[in-house]
């Protein structure tokens, strides 16, 4: 269940990338934080690293979006990782 | 996750983000320690600095523990080289401690099968192959030993047994670096350092891929483009990449064309008449190969002959040999002939894994030297490494077959003599014969005893040679008519090395233990151990403690210094020993200070001077040479051999190369000729394989194939194909081929036009997946000087399941 700092970057300024920010505000595991010149802060806060990878890859999509940088990432007992098998053994 | 934590934790990546976006940059300037002082403390959770633990860049991550885990990671804003910002292996990078197959317990193979056995017998197991036969044992490294760890190796092997038969992975990554390096300026490491990426006009990749290789420093260049800055990228190369999306200029070369343009640029210079004459005058000499033995020091030509020797290497002639049309050549030329702007040139594999490795490196010093663009902030021929440490441990500490540690060489006598009373040894004790290098080191061990192979008992630490190796087939796989040999592997999981050791080692890692690396830009960077590794898993520097420890126990008169001590011994502030070589008293103090701390003395030699470990606790890394001011306070050097940064420049000198091999304090700009590559495709195996990295995966993926969004991202090994190669040999994508050269095959799924995208004839396949040794295929022949293998080049045929081959 990861949680992530992200940084997104745009084109130009962040306040003429209206309908982009709906559709950020709009995925329920984002928190949308502040915004300066062409950049916003955001969290994304998903179930499983398989959102994570679904989210990450729809925000680099986006209309306007030039890139995606990481701030900070957690992450705990990752259950997907134990059901992993062993690549040897 | 409780949610009071989970709160915490998204309030903690929100301030961290936040922070990004109000410093108006992607990369922020920030000075002191912001970078821990806006990362919130919870309950029980506690922050603290340490470099990553991938790649050479050196970005330093801020590393969240509670109850004794790992918990977050975050980039370190207080880091000159990253500024806060991670790549995605970074941001990981704390889940590579928690994979499901950590290696815990030591396991001995016992009638083939392997079974746990405790440290006492594992050390006592090691100490005794060792005791029996000293002189036919080899130690195999790494360039991600901390600098401690690799002291300790280095002092073991070269002072307590006279035994210089340590080389590490290193060999198979920057040798050719260091070989030219040493060849140019008499001193190995680059002069300058990453701010050069910040101010250079035109950044010159010579056949490497820093958007993937390197992220965060390729960042840096594309976030001045992002600011409104021009910055020109040109990217020399056999096949496109990530990088080549965000270059200026593409120029395909054919393999090896690498030297024929670096040679042509120098004849334009110079038939241009718009080389530098000033700096050559007063900085440079010339220099060829030797006729009959060529050597690194070579023979001092004149600019007349130079001109002479480089004069047939024309636009026309460098495009028959590169592939390179000739107005590119030119072009190139004419952006070295500009004085008003400043060029970097970056490279790592590219021109390492090379068979003229020492010559192409040397070449594009040359470049440089003879433009002028050298020594000013942006104007800077500049090698990177693949591994955290490489620069660090390898190349400072020397844990190299021929060196010891402060750039002195086993084979002069004064060197000797220093390193034995640096070490209070008995004069004599440290060997004056080099020991063998990788390649040949694993040749001797997988030859029969009785045919030759005069290495039986090999530990390798921090390393997996059974998949980086060349030719795996000749140098690692086969152990018929072996049974008297014997392989100790540590190691943090299962890999392609221990699957075939007798003797596995559980090691901690990272942050799990004490440690110290050197990046790229001669950065020495310091953290401390904040949890446990698991199980039995221990410090591998406490293994070589341990070892040499019981060899002391069983008297082998290496392990003694002058007085009988302990080599190692490390005393409290009474004058007591402390028995670091028990484990449970491995913490009692700081064993990595007392390592470090005696090997600074060393530093000075070479003006790679070293400050106090305690100056490395307060800093995200100092650049070497770090010198003391007059107010006690310590300065690191970001540009070397220039008069404006570098306390080592005589007053009055503008640049001065003070190791210079020609003791003029001059650097030498080396002419080589140019040779084919040692093979090529022909009739039988028609196309060319070359090897390498993926963004996803550090090296051989034994970290991050554990991690699952990394493994998700990239799960498998793949070749790359031009899609009318795949037409023509009616492959189609995603279907699985034939990878087959003289020397062994491998089985790849296609992607066709992906991510990477060679030209015809080329196909490309990643060495990550230990599913897929590519290396069964590669080649093991080297370069003549820095012996690294060449791994980009070699003939293979692309056979579809059945029997179609592929032609070119």
């Amino acid at each position: 269940m990861p949680i992530s700092g992200l940084v997104v970057t745009f084109g130009s300024s962040v306040s003429e990338y209206v309908d982009t920010i709906e559709a950020i505000r709009a995925i329920p595991e984002i928190d949308l934080g502040d915004a300066a010149g062409s950049k916003l802060a955001i969290v994304v806060d998903s179930e499983s690293n398989c959102r994570d990878h679904e989210i990450w890859n729809t925000l680099l999509h986006l209309p306007g979006v030039i890139d995606l940088a990481i701030a900070l990432v957690a992450f705990d007992e990752d259950e997907e990782t134990n059901q992993h098998d062993a690549i040897r053994n | 996750m409780d949610s009071k934590r989970r709160s915490f934790l998204k309030s903690a990546a929100m301030t961290a983000a936040g922070s990004m976006v109000a410093s108006g940059t992607s990369l922020p300037v920030v000075h002191a320690d912001q970078g821990v002082a806006n990362l919130p403390d919870g309950e029980g959770l506690t922050w603290n600095k340490a470099p990553c633990r991938f790649c050479g860049t050196g970005c330093h991550v801020q590393v969240g523990v509670e109850d004794g885990r790992v918990v977050a990671i975050a980039g370190d804003k207080a880091a000159d080289v990253n500024k806060g910002l991670l790549c995605v292996k970074g941001y990981h990078v704390g889940g590579i401690l928690y994979g499901k197959d950590r290696l815990t317990k030591p396991l001995l193979r016992k009638e083939g099968k392997l079974t746990e056995i405790e440290w006492d017998e594992a050390i006592e197991i090691v100490a005794t192959r060792i005791f029996n036969s000293p002189e036919t044992f080899a130690f195999y490294g790494s360039g991600q030993w901390t600098i401690p760890e690799g002291y300790a190796a280095q002092k073991f092997m070269k002072g307590g047994l006279g035994n210089n038969h340590i080389d590490p992975n290193a060999r198979l990554c920057m040798a050719s670096a260091v070989t030219g390096f040493l060849a140019t300026y008499g001193v190995d490491e680059p002069a300058g350092c990453y701010q050069d990426l910040d101010e250079c006009d035109v950044l010159i990749m010579w056949g490497n891929n820093p958007a993937e290789m390197h992220p965060v420093l390729f960042s840096r260049v594309t976030d001045r483009r992002s600011r409104g800055e021009t910055v020109r990228i040109i990217d020399i190369g056999t096949r496109r990449t990530r990088t080549t999306d965000a270059a200026n200029d593409y120029l395909e070369m054919k393999p090896h064309g690498d030297v024929a343009i670096s040679l042509g640029i120098m004849h334009l210079l110079i038939a241009n008449d718009n080389y530098d004459k000033s700096f050559v005058k007063n900085h440079c000499n010339f220099r060829g190969a030797e006729a009959v033995t060529p050597t690194l020091q070579g023979e001092q030509i004149s600019e007349d002959e130079f001109r002479k020797r480089i004069a047939k290497y024309t636009p026309e002639h460098v495009e028959e040999l590169s592939g390179l049309p000739a107005e590119k050549i030119r072009m190139l030329a004419d952006l070295f002939g500009n004085h008003e702007i400043r060029i970097t040139s970056l490279w790592c594999m590219g021109m390492n894994q090379h068979t003229m490795g020492t010559a192409i490196n040397s070449l594009v010093h040359g470049v440089h030297l003879l433009s002028g663009h050298f020594g000013r902030p942006g104007d800077a021929p500049t090698s990177l490494t693949g591994q955290p440490s490489a620069c660090g441990t390898v190349r400072e500490v020397g844990t190299l077959a021929h060196a010891l540690p402060g750039g002195r060489v086993v084979a002069n006598p004064e060197h000797r003599q220093q390193c034995e009373e640096f070490w209070n040894l008995r004069n004599g004790s440290i060997n004056a014969v080099p020991g063998y290098h990788t390649v040949k080191m694993f040749e001797q061990f997988t030859k029969p005893t009785a045919a030759g192979g005069d290495i039986t008992t090999m530990l390798v630490q921090v390393t997996n040679p059974g998949q980086t190796l060349p030719n795996l087939n000749a140098l690692f796989n086969d152990k018929q008519g072996l049974e008297d040999k014997f392989l100790i592997v540590s190691d943090v999981y299962p890999t392609a090395t221990t699957a075939l050791a007798d003797l596995i080692l559980p090691a901690a890692m990272w942050v799990e233990k004490n440690g110290m690396f050197g990046n790229s830009e001669r950065r020495t960077q310091q953290w401390f151990k904040m949890v446990d590794p698991p199980g039995a898993a221990r410090d591998d520097c406490w293994m070589t403690i341990a070892i040499a420890h019981k060899l002391f126990e069983m008297g082998y008169k290496g392990m003694q210094d002058k007085n009988g001590e302990f080599i190692f011994a490390v005393k409290d502030k009474d004058g007591k020993v402390i028995p670091v070589w028990e484990f449970e008293h491995y913490y009692d103090t700081n064993v990595d200070q007392h390592l470090f701390e005696e090997y600074r003395q060393f530093t000075t030699m070479k003006h790679k001077n070293l400050a106090p470990y305690e100056e490395y606790v307060k800093a995200r890394g100092l650049r070497w040479p770090v010198v003391e001011q007059e107010d006690g306070s310590w300065r690191e050097t970001r540009f070397r051999f220039s008069a404006f940064d570098d306390p080592f420049v005589t007053a009055g000198q503008e640049f001065e190369f003070y190791h210079s091999s020609s003791n003029d304090g001059r650097a030498q700009i080396w002419f080589h000729d140019y040779q084919p590559p040692p093979e090529v495709p022909d009739d039988e195996y028609p196309m060319w394989l070359c090897t390498g990295r993926v963004l996803e995966h550090w090296h051989t993926g034994t970290m991050t194939r554990r991690l699952d969004p990394l493994n998700r991202a990239m799960p498998t090994a793949y070749v790359e194909m031009h899609l009318e190669d795949a037409r023509v040999a009616n492959i189609r994508q995603g279907e699985t081929v034939r990878i087959e050269s003289r020397r062994g095959v491998c089985e790849l799924p296609v992607w066709i036009d992906g991510r990477g995208r060679p030209p015809r004839g080329t196909v490309f396949v990643p060495f990550f997946d230990e599913t897929k040794l590519i290396n069964n295929c590669t080649l093991d022949a080297h370069d003549p000087f820095s012996k690294q293998p060449d791994y980009k080049k070699c003939a293979v045929r692309v056979v579809k399941q059945g029997t179609v081959k592929v032609s070119s």
